[in-house]
């Protein structure tokens, strides 16, 4: 299994916590808000193209709007193998800041 | 929900379908859409136009990025199924990339050697602005136009225009006998040269002052070759070199002589050395070659019209009196290695035609490796029908397709081209030995002409596969995936015309070698007039003078029981004779004729077997044959009107420069001073000793190494110091035709490389035929068909084929070679039966290489190829 880039693993954890309800523009929304600043289109569709291709994540379509002036809702979730890159990512976050949290918190607190 | 009243931006969502990608171009949209419908509900419009371009733009990067992605992703498995598409058809892709590597390699060589020949004396600095003068000097009746031209030009140009920048002056003189310790040769490229040369042409100095390396009298400049030659070093300015017995100092050494210019030198001796030569005023010498500069933006029409004629300030007066006039024209430097063929050429000027010949040639052999390809990938089409059929099916556009088919075309052109590099460089060395011309690999590595090599490649390739890649992609999957085996054949006819073409250029091709080849053995087996077979001849070089004693020396070699004669003469046929003005005494005359004079002894007649067809030769024992005395040839009888030899005798000439008055006592039949390219011209025959500078003797040549031992012993008695020479003279005149014979040989390998190509094409589509009838020649063995009825019915197609060709190549072979034939004034007739031949031989050829798979085919057992499906 391949190693997820970080905008894959932000794009994961947001899909992965919008639950069912994620498509594109909750997707960026909430992509934007962890990262703090905006998330560009371009981006997310490239990224969520490689996560297909993956078979991390699953592609459904939902009913149309008329704010997205008749056109459907890709929804996006989870898939199994996607759940498990993302737990595997979350060990070596893990493993990577095991104890230094505190340090660096500290460093910055002075 | 409030109402929404504004859309959004209609150009943007037209980018942005630019940009997405097909199956997420609607979500995309969508999500575009849908936030600036939120965003203009709460915020305003304005803000939301605001937000729709900022993203658009934002995300650009982001999409540019992927796009290349996938298309590198793309383009690799293109390049993965092109290199496992010429892995599976290992056949067809070496009959590819062989066959276009060869036809490309053939077209560089050829490119290398335009550039070269078209490249003389264009290295100079401004050598826009050098010019050499030349002369025609006028009579009422004749002109004859002079290179060399008198030495007071020169400074009379730079006296009397203001124009001209520089001038200065050169005679280039053959064969010194150039000795510094025991090292002694004879050397060539010899010449007396004006300090100002330096000035005009770009001679770089290595070492020495070339602002005043030729100044004084008795100095000399050399090439690093001949300081490497003479001395073993470069650091050789103050040593002296002995040129015929005298003493030379060296004052610099410059870069050794290009390959690309008309004037090659190794020594150059100071003009001033001459200085004491009567000739040096002499307004009506022609032995100066002059150069000049002009300066810059100098009106060259007006500067043209005013040298025409500056010598009629000087001497007009004696020239109008003579009944003469002298006329003066500049040439470019740059011309005259191919557009100056005047009388004493310092070089054998290269010939235009042949740049022509050569550049079709390369072009038509570039042409048959790309007709092969397009023949071949055509061809192949069936077998690739099912790829492109299940491509189109999973979604591929037609684009997609011929950029894919492109790419492979230009896979293997790039692949082609880099293979032909390496066969070029190796093929220059052997080409040099073939054909005698020294080119340089390093010609093809500067940037210009990498630029057109890779830019050619690619023209090459997109030409190449163009046709192929149309015709593949056009397949529809239904038809192909349904596995019906019709598909490629379609385009037979085109294929059909492709074959006949690159076979009729091939026959064209050959008819031109079996032509020239003929050409040239009729040239070396005509009789010339004269006996050319065992004839030693040893030349006088380096300053040895034999008017005195030249009986004795004629007896010394004389001696020998093999040897049965010796003659002396001023030179032997083929090699120059010189060209003087001559007057009939007594009778009006007002030709004013310039004709070839040979002097020879006595024995020159018997020896060389001449016929006299009226009047005698020189006797020996008549004292006023000797130096009183006139013999012409048939030719020079026409040119001075009269109808009958007999008429000539008694009748009294005048010549060498009005000084000697003598009868004519015989009239020669015409024999070939000259080669056969010429007709023989009037030439005037005396007996001078001062002029000899050749012994020719006639041997017996079955004990040729005793006689050339007791030759060379003779030789270091009586010329001690001089090293020995000889030449036989049936080589030596042949040699005349070299350059022809050169040019004769460069075009039969390339058209053995032509028909290689063209059958390398035939085999593989006749393979291609074979494999796809496996099924219908399976049948028709099983109904009983024999093997030898299969090979004909497979062959009878390509035969049609190729007799078509022979009929569209005759006629353009006739026209071309007829058109050739006439720079000879002797010549083959054309007939019918080399263009038989040639017809024959590739027919013979061609269905040699099908019969190769035929046979195959037919002899494969039925039950093979019928028992699939």
């Amino acid at each position: 299994m391949k190693d997820l880039t970080k905008i894959e693993e932000i794009l994961l954890l947001s899909i992965w916590r919008l639950n069912e309800t994620a498509y594109g523009v909750k997707i960026r929304q909430h992509a934007s808000e962890i990262i703090g600043k905006d998330f560009t289109y371009g981006n997310l569709y490239s990224a969520l193209k490689q996560l297909t291709k993956k078979n991390y994540v699953i592609k459904r379509s939902g009913e149309p709007t008329v704010e997205r002036r008749g056109r459907k809702r890709i929804y996006y979730t989870l898939s199994p193998e996607g759940l498990k890159a993302l737990k595997s990512a979350y060990e070596v976050n893990k493993r990577l800041w095991a104890g230094l949290s505190k340090f660096v918190f500290d460093l910055d607190n002075q | 929900m409030k109402h929404i009243k504004l859309n959004p931006p209609r150009i943007g969502g037209w980018f942005l379908r630019i940009l997405a990608r097909q199956e997420d171009e609607f979500s995309l949209l969508g999500d575009f859409d849908e936030e600036f419908a939120g965003i203009a509900g709460s915020k305003g419009c304005l803000r939301a136009w605001f937000w729709y371009w900022r993203h658009l733009l934002l995300s650009i990067p982001a999409f540019l990025k992927d796009f290349i992605f996938w298309g590198c992703i793309m383009f690799m498995n293109y390049l993965r199924v092109a290199w496992r598409t010429i892995k599976r058809h290992k056949g067809y892709s070496f009959i590819n990339i062989a066959g276009f590597a060869i036809g490309m390699a053939c077209c560089l060589l050829i490119l290398i050697y335009v550039r070269h020949e078209l490249s003389y004396d264009t290295y100079h600095k401004d050598t826009e602005r050098i010019y050499r003068i030349v002369q025609d000097i006028r009579t009422q009746t004749a002109n004859r136009v002079f290179a060399p031209i008198s030495p007071m030009v020169a400074p009379t140009l730079k006296g009397d225009f203001p124009q001209v920048e520089n001038s200065a002056r050169i005679i280039p003189a053959r064969s010194r006998l150039v000795k510094r310790g025991d090292i002694v040769f004879y050397e060539d490229r010899f010449m007396y040269a004006d300090q100002e040369l330096f000035d005009i042409l770009t001679i770089p100095f290595i070492q020495g002052n070339s602002q005043e390396a030729l100044i004084r009298p008795q100095t000399l400049v050399i090439s690093q070759r001949m300081a490497q030659k003479y001395f073993g070093q470069a650091n050789v300015v103050g040593k002296t070199l002995e040129i015929n017995q005298e003493a030379y100092e060296i004052t610099g050494v410059v870069t050794n002589s290009p390959e690309n210019t008309h004037l090659k030198y190794d020594f150059m001796v100071s003009m001033k050395t001459l200085s004491d030569w009567n000739e040096m005023s002499n307004w009506y010498s022609t032995m100066f070659f002059t150069y000049l500069k002009v300066k810059p933006n100098v009106d060259m029409e007006e500067f043209s019209q005013q040298v025409s004629r500056l010598a009629d300030k000087y001497v007009g007066e004696q020239l109008s009196i003579w009944g003469t006039t002298y006329h003066y024209f500049l040439q470019p430097l740059s011309s005259l290695h191919l557009h100056s063929r005047l009388r004493y050429e310092i070089e054998p000027p290269g010939n235009p035609v042949y740049i022509y010949i050569f550049s079709m040639v390369g072009l038509f052999i570039l042409l048959i490796a790309c007709l092969n390809f397009m023949n071949l990938s055509t061809a192949r089409a069936a077998n690739r029908a099912k790829e492109v059929g299940l491509r189109k099916v999973v979604g591929a556009q037609r684009p997609q397709l011929i950029s894919q088919f492109l790419g492979e075309s230009l896979l293997v052109v790039f692949f082609s081209l880099g293979l032909a590099m390496v066969i070029v460089k190796f093929s220059i060395p052997i080409l040099h030995n073939l054909a005698g011309t020294l080119l340089s690999f390093n010609e093809l590595l500067n940037p210009g002409m990498l630029f057109i090599l890779i830019g050619g490649g690619i023209l090459i390739g997109l030409i190449a596969g163009l046709y192929p890649a149309f015709v593949l992609s056009a397949f529809r999957p239904v038809v192909t995936l349904k596995g019906a085996t019709t598909v490629g054949t379609r385009s037979v006819s085109l294929r059909t015309v492709l074959v006949v073409v690159q076979f009729a250029i091939s026959v064209v091709l050959i008819i031109g070698t079996l032509l020239m080849y003929r050409q040239f053995n009729f040239l070396k087996n005509q009789y010339l007039g004269f006996e050319k077979e065992q004839k030693l001849v040893l030349p006088l070089r380096g300053g040895i003078i034999i008017q005195e004693n030249y009986k004795t020396i004629k007896d010394l070699f004389s001696k020998h029981p093999s040897i049965n004669g010796a003659t002396v003469s001023s030179s032997v046929p083929g090699r120059g004779v010189s060209n003087f003005s001559i007057k009939l005494v007594g009778e009006e005359d007002d030709r004013n004729q310039s004709m070839f004079h040979l002097y020879f002894d006595d024995d020159f007649i018997p020896d060389y077997g001449i016929e006299m067809v009226a009047g005698r030769a020189f006797q020996k024992g008549t004292k006023t044959d000797f130096m009183g005395a006139f013999l012409i040839n048939e030719a020079a009888v026409k040119a001075l009107g009269w109808s009958h030899p007999e008429e000539a005798l008694g009748k009294r000439l005048r010549t060498g420069h009005g000084v000697r008055v003598n009868p004519i006592i015989g009239v020669t039949k015409n024999f070939h001073y000259r080669g056969l390219q010429n007709e023989v011209e009037p030439l005037v025959m005396e007996f001078l000793p001062w002029t000899f500078r050749y012994i020719t003797l006639s041997i017996n040549i079955t004990n040729l190494k005793e006689v050339l031992a007791f030759v060379e012993s003779q030789w270091q008695a009586t010329f001690p110091g001089h090293p020995f020479e000889h030449f036989f003279l049936d080589t030596d005149f042949d040699r005349q035709y070299r350059a022809d014979e050169r040019v004769g040989r460069i075009f039969g390998i390339f058209t053995l490389l032509g028909l290689f190509i063209a059958c390398l094409g035939l085999l593989g589509l006749a393979s291609f035929t074979a494999e796809s009838r496996t099924k219908e020649i399976g049948i028709r063995k099983v109904c009983g068909a024999s093997v030898a009825g299969i090979v004909v019915m497979l062959s009878k197609q390509f035969t049609k084929w190729v007799l078509l060709a022979n009929g569209i190549a005759w006629p353009v072979a006739y026209f071309a070679m007829n058109k050739w034939l006439q720079n000879f004034a002797y010549r083959i007739k054309i007939d019918i039966v080399t263009f038989l031949l040639s017809g024959f031989l590739v027919l013979g050829i061609a269905l040699l290489t099908v019969s190769f798979q035929s046979f195959k085919a037919a002899l494969a057992n039925p039950a093979d190829s019928l028992r699939y499906e």
